[in-house]
This record gives C-alpha cells, sequence and structure tokens, in this order.
C-alpha cells in the first residue's frame, strides 16, 4: 500500500564525505584490494634451474603470515642420459630454524638433509619442505643440491614472514 | 585474498538471511532470537578466518567487512531501489480504522504487540489511531488522528 506517508522531498541524494573520511575510506577499503592482489600474504614465487644434469623447480612463499603453514616444493627433473644416484639437498639450517613443524617428504636425516637415492633418466622427484611461520621478518634461504664427486649447485631465495 | 573471498561470502549470506527473516525479529529480540545472534558468530568465525589467527588476517577480515558496510552504505542512500532491496520499506498495518491483515500475517505482527505500542503513546485504542507503520528498522510507529494528552512535565495522561 503506497501511501502521501512515505512521500520525501525530492533533494537528490549527492555523495560527499568528509576530509577525515576521504583519507580513511580510501585506505580502508585499499586493505582488501591489495590483499587480493597478493600484497599481503600468501604468495608464491617460483625459481627455475636448469644445470649440469638436473632442472629445478623451486616454489616458495614469498610472502607469508604469522603461523600460516606454507611448503617449499622441489621438481628435480633428471636431463642426464642415465640415471642419478644419492642426490642430497639441504635447505640452510638458518633458515628452518626460522620456522616450527618443519616437516619433509622424503623424511629429513639426521644432518636435516633430503636424499634421493636414484632418479631415472628422463624421471623426475619431487621434494617438499612443510614450514610454519614462526618469527615475523624477512628470512634468506639457500638450497643446496649435491651429487656425489661434484660441486654443490645452489640457488637463494628469501621469505617474509608479516605478522 | 582467501579471507576476502570468505567475508564477502559471509556478509552477503548474513545480509540476505536477516533481510529474510524480517523487520520483526531485528527490531526486538526474544529469547531464540538471542540465541541464534550468540551462535551465528561462534558458527561463522571458523568460516570467516579459517585457520590463519595472524594479526594481517584479522586487520583484512575487519576491512573488508567495514569496507561492505561503507559501499552498501553508500549504494544504499545514493539509489532509491538499492536502499529499499537491502534494508525493506515501511509496511502498513492499520489505517483509519482497517487493520491490515495480510501485512499483519506477513510480518508476524500480532494485535496484542500493536496494542502494547499505542499505549506506549498514551493511547488506548485502535480507532484513535490514523496510522500503524512497521518501520524498516523493525520499530512499530503509531500515528493518532490528535495530538495525546500530557501534563505540563510532558508525561502522558491516559
Amino acid at each position: 500500500m503506497k501511501t502521501e506517508l512515505f512521500k520525501t522531498p525530492e533533494i537528490p541524494p549527492r555523495i560527499k564525505a568528509w576530509k577525515y573520511q576521504l583519507i580513511g575510506m580510501p585506505l580502508l577499503v585499499s586493505i582488501p584490494i591489495l590483499a587480493l592482489l597478493g600484497f599481503l600474504g600468501g604468495t608464491t614465487k617460483k625459481i627455475e634451474l636448469n644445470e649440469r644434469d638436473l632442472n629445478i623447480s623451486l616454489s616458495y612463499p614469498e610472502l607469508l603470515r604469522n603461523g600460516q603453514t606454507e611448503y617449499v616444493r622441489l621438481k628435480i627433473s633428471n636431463t642426464s642420459t642415465g640415471p642419478l644416484k644419492n642426490l642430497k639437498i639441504l635447505l640452510s639450517h638458518d633458515f628452518l630454524q626460522q620456522f616450527d613443524e618443519i616437516e619433509s617428504l622424503p623424511e629429513f636425516d639426521k644432518n636435516l638433509e633430503v636424499s634421493l637415492n636414484e632418479i631415472p633418466e628422463n624421471g623426475f622427484r619431487w621434494v617438499l619442505f612443510k614450514l610454519k611461520a614462526n618469527k615475523i621478518g624477512g628470512h634468506s634461504a639457500k638450497v643446496e643440491f649435491k651429487l656425489p664427486g661434484q660441486d654443490a649447485i645452489e640457488t637463494a631465495f628469501k621469505t617474509f614472514v608479516l605478522p | 585474498m582467501e579471507t576476502v573471498i570468505r567475508v564477502a561470502a559471509i556478509f552477503a549470506f548474513l545480509t540476505i538471511a536477516l533481510r529474510i527473516i524480517g523487520k520483526r525479529e531485528l527490531g526486538e529480540m526474544s529469547g531464540y532470537e538471542l540465541v541464534l545472534i550468540i551462535l551465528i558468530p561462534e558458527i561463522l568465525s571458523q568460516g570467516l578466518i579459517g585457520e590463519d589467527f595472524s594479526v594481517t588476517n584479522a586487520i583484512i577480515g575487519v576491512s573488508t567487512l567495514l569496507s561492505l558496510v561503507l559501499i552498501n552504505s553508500f549504494l544504499s542512500y545514493r539509489f532509491k531501489k538499492y536502499r529499499n532491496i537491502l534494508e525493506g520499506e515501511p509496511v502498513i498495518l492499520y489505517f483509519k480504522g482497517k487493520l491490515m491483515e495480510e501485512a499483519l500475517d506477513k510480518e508476524r505482527v500480532n494485535l496484542d504487540d500493536l496494542l502494547n505500542e499505542i499505549r506506549e503513546i498514551g493511547y488506548e485504542r485502535f480507532d484513535q489511531m490514523k496510522w500503524i507503520v512497521l518501520e524498516p528498522d523493525g520499530k512499530i510507529s503509531c500515528i493518532p488522528f490528535s495530538p495525546p494528552r500530557t501534563n505540563p512535565e510532558g508525561e502522558f495522561i491516559s
């Protein structure tokens, strides 16, 4: 039932705001936009390495939030003409100490190294490091790949943990 | 990113759900409605922030919620149709001697509630009312034919 009771004067509504709102509102709205664009954590980055007989694809969390669990994923492919044996992977201890509940797949040995017994010709293996962010700030990591009788292949990355 | 989507989805769901349950339920809380209001956040809290209890995630969640409120407030101010969809329109429950039974049924307003509202403004009968309207915020407005009688202190005299 529409009646004169609900009739309002015709004043066109205009969008206006106080000065402090003009500054504060875009700031407020920018936070979810930044989060959607990945500037507030949850982003991963990828490194590709092609050295000697190995093709390594490493993805790591670039920006994490404190308490968040993320993975460093390694896909190690054998590009040689024969099988690769006894490959050892070491993620720097300084880096691991910045995290909680560290796990790896395959499991670490007592030196916190991951060993891959054999990667067949043209084959590949996955290695996962599970990390739970514990300390706020930037943490640098170094990853070494050691094959018996050869110099280690190294790469590095940096992860930043937000509060 | 996940938090923004979670908060936006739950905000939309709650806005629609609260709109569906109707004005009366929002205007006055009965016992079971109070239980609902206490239980809903318990159920939704996990859905809102997941397992991420970081300060950053909390700030993202709150700012997403406030941004949605802000955007809705601008849209409902600027566009009347949007405001009507979001907040609802006033509903006439009584007009010049006639009770709008369909509206009373749809909004689940009983006559005892109406009489209660009439008494609160210092009147005693329906026939003293010109309009009784259920407002979008759930409150009932009673508009009498003549102003109520008051004593010099402004208190109602029945």
